[in-house]
């Protein structure tokens, strides 16, 4: 038996602007591409919360995520000054009654800035109360994530799908920021995976980018890793599980 | 349940598979960081840790600045671990055919190399151009493969390209390298290997499609699609994953896994 309990950091749910035939899963058929392979807990977005209305798609989510404990609601936000989201006290109790377990931003997709004029507020608050970002890189680039992780050096800020072309650029910023982290979903160089987390330790999520994106190839970076136990457990999910924002309300 | 997936998900080798890389480079490249080692042993270490008996490989040199000092490079692993390695001839069509039709002489017919290489982006040359056509043609003469680089749509080298060389060579098997990257070149190379019968798709790339797998050998069938990984310009564990968790017939995963390989290669 395989001891590893794997936690997918990064799905989408929901009816899709730009499905592909054989990527056009059904909530049931995500479900059970899952469990075919094993995979006990998944962090998700709702594609209605990217792609049309975050708070809309945040309410679906909340409400799939309710039938299904495995799926953990990661709720999409955006800056406050609008009057489109709440802010302060108010978006953490508003992430409270989702039971949300960590935020996702879409900069570039929403119009708004990460600099400090635009998500600065938003960015405390999170940093905070401790709720983990999460971002896909192509919504971004390593100086503006410098930007942010030298403003808000107490959050929790997760890169997705990084690309293999990184090092050059992440390296610096794995050395400055202890809670930069990227997702395995696309972080694929000739044993990259070992060698980031033989020099900077435990900085590595297991994610797959369902159902855009396969899971088996993501989990044989896991699985074949020449990794220690200990680390190999921490990639799979133990790492993401002990990030995840535990608060229920306040 | 797939016994192969099985295997896979308990992180044990496929040890009784016959599982060969048909795409992979050797050495150091400008644009990135390999963080691995990416010589001989180092590659030799990531393929004990998926299970991958033997790679097909052209160092990185050669799809770069010295086709004729990569081609000996790969000779030279070739000897030291012929068990573990098998090489293509990679060709520049920058330089005078006179060179590479010697070179194809030196190294194929007289020499270890059983392929051909070619990297029209790289090389920022047509694969369809007259510089390409004395290797096509000798691959034609010689019936061995030839290994394309292939992307949606870039003018040196699209899928649908390959529509008029499939019919022009015949008798070469043409890998189409990544079989066109994005799912967009995806089904150009779909189109183009449904053209000729000579065209196969190599699965080699950063990018996994859900999906992708299943719909590739539903169009094109499992004969025509070869495993590749890229290893070390990017990890070759992730494609073994790839195949092994695909809803396709265990018979037609051990087909891309290997058998294709060994039978177009003549391993």
């Amino acid at each position: 038996m395989n001891p590893l309990s794997f936690f997918d950091a990064h799905c989408t749910v929901g009816r899709r602007s730009t499905p592909r035939p054989e990527n056009n899963l059904s909530f049931d058929e995500l479900v059970e591409a899952y469990d075919r392979a094993g995979i006990a807990d998944v962090l998700a977005i709702h594609a209605h919360a990217r792609e049309y209305d975050p708070l809309i798609g945040n309410d679906h989510l909340s409400a799939l995520c309710a039938e299904h404990p495995r799926f953990h609601p990661c709720y999409v936000l955006m800056p406050h000054w609008t009057g489109e989201m709440p802010a302060g006290d108010a978006l953490i109790a508003y992430l409270a009654e989702g039971g949300v377990r960590a935020v996702r931003l879409f900069p570039k997709d929403h119009s708004f800035g990460l600099g400090e004029r635009w998500a600065g507020p938003l960015l405390s608050t999170l940093e905070e109360a401790g709720v983990p970002v999460f971002i896909d890189f192509e919504q971004t680039d390593w100086c503006e994530i410098d930007g942010v992780l030298t403003a808000h050096p107490r959050l929790a800020w997760v890169v997705l799908r990084a690309g293999y072309r990184v090092d050059r650029w992440a390296y610096p910023l794995f050395s400055m920021h202890p809670t930069l982290k990227i997702d395995t979903s696309l972080y694929v160089p000739h044993r990259g995976v070992e060698m980031l987390t033989e020099r900077f330790g435990d900085r590595l999520v297991f994610g797959t980018g369902m159902p855009v994106w396969d899971i088996g190839a993501a989990m044989t970076s896991v699985l074949y890793g020449i990794l220690s136990d200990e680390n190999r457990r921490k990639i799979a999910g133990e790492t993401l599980r002990g990030i995840l924002w535990k608060e229920t309300g306040s | 349940m797939s016994a192969i997936w099985t295997s896979v998900r308990e992180g044990r080798l496929l040890e009784n598979e016959m599982v060969i890389d048909c795409h992979t480079h050797m050495g150091p490249w400008y644009n990135f960081n390999v963080p691995g080692d990416p010589w001989t042993e180092g590659m030799i270490t990531a393929m004990d840790a998926c299970g991958i008996r033997k790679a097909i490989c052209t160092p990185h040199v050669a799809i770069a600045t010295d086709y004729l000092w990569g081609n000996r490079i790969v000779e030279e692993v070739i000897a030291r671990h012929p068990t573990r390695f098998a090489g293509y001839c990679t060709v520049n069509p920058n330089y005078p055919e006179s060179e590479i039709v010697a070179e194809l002489e030196r190294a194929v017919v007289y020499g270890p190399l059983c392929a051909i290489k070619m990297h029209p982006v790289t090389h920022a040359y047509p694969a369809d151009g007259p510089g390409y056509r004395a290797a096509f043609a000798f691959a034609h003469a010689h019936a061995i493969p030839v290994l394309v680089h292939t992307w949606e749509s870039d003018r040196f080298c699209h899928p649908m390209m390959f529509v008029g060389i499939g019919k022009d060579f015949p008798n070469a098997p043409i890998l189409l390298g990544h079989t066109g990257g994005p799912m967009g070149g995806v089904e150009q190379s779909i189109q183009a290997t449904l053209a000729w019968d000579n065209l196969y798709c190599d699965l080699t790339a950063s990018l996994s499609p859900c999906g992708m797998l299943e719909m590739l050998v539903r169009r094109i069938g499992a004969d025509r699609i070869l495993f590749g990984t890229d290893m070390p310009f990017i990890d070759c564990r992730p494609k073994i994953g790839f195949v092994a968790f695909a809803r396709i017939s265990d018979d037609d995963k051990r087909k891309i896994l290997g058998r294709n390989t060994m039978r177009l290669f003549g391993l």
